[in-house]
């Protein structure tokens, strides 16, 4: 059906060469495994905003950002862009961008996100007279202050595919680096909370005052959460000659359209299963070879029942075989953070031989009978995952990712 | 690792051409309405509004102006390529879709509003627009929402290129949509972010692979001399016109100037804000419906500017286009 990358040689490959993490159970790489693994919950209490008009008061928020070692310059004032310089700081000191940019490299920032710099808009509104808020918020802000950050000399972009942002972002990356565009990509996906989407999501009644319990027969809706999931993208040979051991390789990607509902995804989800089938092929990858699903997995009655179908329409009965996560109950629905997050997860579960649990999973669903790794982390080393995110707007995006080695 | 870029994995089969395109700005229906003294016609006006379509659908009721706008343009450029809506249903057409303001109006409304409506607050995501144009013509193919400010249709523009020359579709509807009306206060307040006038506009072109064709280059550059940079390796082609894209007059006319001390007298340099007001993400797509109305031979280069960034994509043999 398509051309993609059907033989990847290993150095045309596009490696993950640094990670960075801003979520509600960690700050920084190793706090966020540790999160996910020991079955750490980061919701709690919307503090940081008034929520005492909404239904549900309850998030993923990160109460307190912590200090950065040995930075030359204040952070900005925009509380998303700060989430994403956080992030991006870990990723590129990991991957030793620095170096690559002093030796000439051009570096290229794509980022995603589902609200932009709205809080930024939100805060102007409250205190009007601060021209410079409005900067910050249209939703490439952000993006330009990282760009700008980083001293970035490449192409700046900034994509919204809603919640599927963080996915389609790295997918982009890899696209640039494919054609040439530049040497090193800073991708990821970023979003915080504020009343503008609490409220949005309040009215749709679509947040739970129960746990959120992905997969479960009596898992009633999503809860939203905040961070920032940035990764490093270079071409594999650039990785080797620079002497960096990638965390992981995207091997494939795609974003398509469900073309069905403005908000609701379409019960057959042929966009997500078209989706799987182009990053496939674009991989190079056959379905039975994949070991590991990254669900998007939110805890909605329709998402999970829909996502649990198509990988069986795409995968066959090698579905039943696949184990499958959703680490939304972790740390709630982080929007445009969320699937790159859960990138940074697969890697990590390639490189640490676990896979986390879903949280709150107890009473199966006939409809959702795939094999869910619940309760505790398995131990299990998946070479070749899947990681698939969805949207508001009919926005499906996948990604096909493999272990470091 | 100097500037070492390896194109690497996807075969580059062949290029692209525009198969047609709608437009509506508020200048009028389609590039005939563009005024042919625009600076006379513009004088004194800061914004320039587009007429909201009136699509006879019932589903659509709901849907916002920039909705409207989005899934007219398409319509009109389906017409225009002799496309009939049930040929591009289905997962072998793209969608991308570019805008550097379109989500500002249902944004602000909601920020503002005393009492939530939750049929408002779908429309506030960017990718209400694209959605609404894929449940329209049953889209199910690849899909992306670009919002790099001004040059969101220069990238737009090379996404397209490559979701074809990949084999990832077999058309891409290139869409853009940019509104001001609805926050013209907000922007009246924030001049400094944009120039005037602005041009209210929806573009949407139809490309298909074209075997015979060269391949869409594209190129971005960000920071100081970002324009010097991205044009450098530029000089020793032979183009037909640079079309330049910038959100604000005074910055056309500084790299117009630049651009003109790059190249031989005889290369048209054509100045978008000149020429329509500023439009931002349109206005490249509009660039390369001008570029393929006039029919010359050789490539076009269209560049565009936000903030620090430029970018730029190398359109070959603009006289080879609108094959329908």
């Amino acid at each position: 059906m398509m051309s993609g990358t059907p033989h990847q040689r290993p150095d045309d490959r596009i490696a993950i060469t640094g990670m960075g993490v801003l979520s509600p159970i960690g700050q920084g790489v190793e706090a966020f495994w540790s999160g996910l693994i020991n079955g750490v919950s980061g919701i709690t209490t919307i503090e940081r905003f008034p929520t005492h008009d909404l239904r549900v008061r309850r998030g993923g928020e990160i109460k307190q950002l912590r200090d950065i070692r040995g930075l030359a310059r204040p952070l900005p004032a925009c509380r998303a862009s700060q989430f994403l310089i956080h992030a991006a700081t870990e990723a590129t000191r990991m991957a030793r961008l620095p170096e690559a940019v002093a030796a000439g490299g051009r570096v290229a920032v794509v980022i995603g996100s589902a609200l932009g710099g709205i809080a930024e808009a939100e805060r102007w509104h409250e205190q009007p007279g601060d021209l410079h808020a409005l900067a910050g918020a249209p939703y490439d802000g952000p993006t330009r202050q990282l760009a700008r950050w980083l001293d970035a000399t490449g192409p700046v972009l900034t994509i919204s595919t809603a919640c599927a942002s963080g996915a389609t972002s790295l997918g982009l990356g890899v696209d640039l680096l494919r054609a040439g565009a530049a040497t090193a990509v800073v991708a990821g996906g970023m979003d915080v909370l504020c009343r503008f989407v609490m409220r949005g999501f309040n009215r749709l009644r679509s947040l739970t005052r129960d746990e959120v319990r992905p997969f479960d027969r009596r898992r009633k809706g999503l809860l939203l959460g905040e961070g920032a999931g940035v990764v490093v993208l270079e071409c594999a040979q650039t990785a080797r000659r620079r002497g960096i051991t990638p965390c992981g390789y995207v091997l494939g990607h795609a974003s398509c359209a469900d073309g069905a509902h403005i908000t609701a995804p379409d019960p057959q989800g042929r966009g997500l299963e078209q989706s799987i089938r182009l990053a496939l092929a674009n991989a190079g990858v056959r379905g039975e070879e994949i070991e590991f699903i990254s669900a998007h997995g939110t805890g909605t009655p329709l998402n999970d029942r829909m996502e649990t179908q198509v990988f069986k329409k795409v995968l066959g009965a090698r579905a039943y075989e696949v184990p499958v996560n959703s680490i939304k109950a972790h740390m709630g629905h982080t929007m445009g953070a969320a699937a790159t997050l859960e990138t940074i997860m697969c890697l990590l579960a390639w490189r640490y031989g676990q896979i986390p649990p879903t949280l709150n999973y107890g009473e199966p669903d006939p409809e959702c009978d795939l094999p869910y790794v619940t309760g505790h982390a398995r131990t299990y080393r998946p070479r070749l995952s899947l990681n698939t995110a969805a949207g508001f707007g009919g926005c499906n995006a996948c990604l096909v990712l493999a272990g470091g080695e | 690792m100097k500037h070492e870029a390896h194109r690497v994995c996807y075969p580059q089969a062949g290029g692209v051409a525009v198969r047609g395109w709608g437009l509506f700005t508020g200048w009028g229906e389609g590039l005939q309405s563009l005024p042919t003294l625009p600076a006379v016609a513009m004088q004194g006006q800061r914004l320039l509004p587009v007429a909201t379509p009136a699509l006879a659908s019932e589903r659509l009721r709901r849907a916002t102006r920039e909705c409207l706008l989005g899934v007219a343009a398409v319509q009109a450029a389906l017409d225009h390529s002799c496309l009939a809506p049930h040929e591009v249903a289905g997962a072998r057409t793209a969608l991308v879709y570019a805008s550097a303001s379109s989500y500002a109006a249902a944004n602000w409304t909601f920020v503002t509003s005393e009492t939530e409506n939750a049929l408002h607050f779908p429309y506030t995501a960017p990718s209400a627009v694209p959605a609404e144009v894929t449940i329209q013509f049953g889209i199910t193919g690849p899909y992306l929402t670009l919002l790099s400010g001004a040059n969101a249709g220069i990238e737009a523009l090379w996404q397209a290129a490559t979701l074809l020359t990949t084999a990832q579709c077999d058309r891409v509807l290139v869409l853009g949509v940019e509104t001001f009306q609805a926050c013209a206060e907000l922007y009246t307040t924030g001049r400094w972010l944009l120039g005037t006038p602005l041009l209210e506009a929806a573009a949407c072109l139809v490309l298909e692979r074209h075997p015979s064709l060269a391949a869409v280059r594209y190129r971005a550059q960000w920071g100081t001399h970002g324009l010097a940079r991205l044009v450098a390796g530029e000089r020793e082609r032979a183009l037909a016109s640079v079309y330049l894209c910038t959100p604000t007059a005074r910055a056309g006319q500084v790299a117009g100037h630049y651009l003109q001390t790059q190249w031989p007298a005889d290369m048209s340099l054509v100045l978008l804000h000149e020429r329509l007001g500023i439009c931002l993400a349109c206005a490249p797509l509009i660039a390369l419906m001008l570029a393929v109305t006039a029919g010359q031979p050789e490539d076009v280069l269209l560049i565009s500017q936000w903030w620090d960034a430029w970018a730029m994509v190398h359109w070959p043999e603009s006289s080879c286009q609108a094959g329908h």
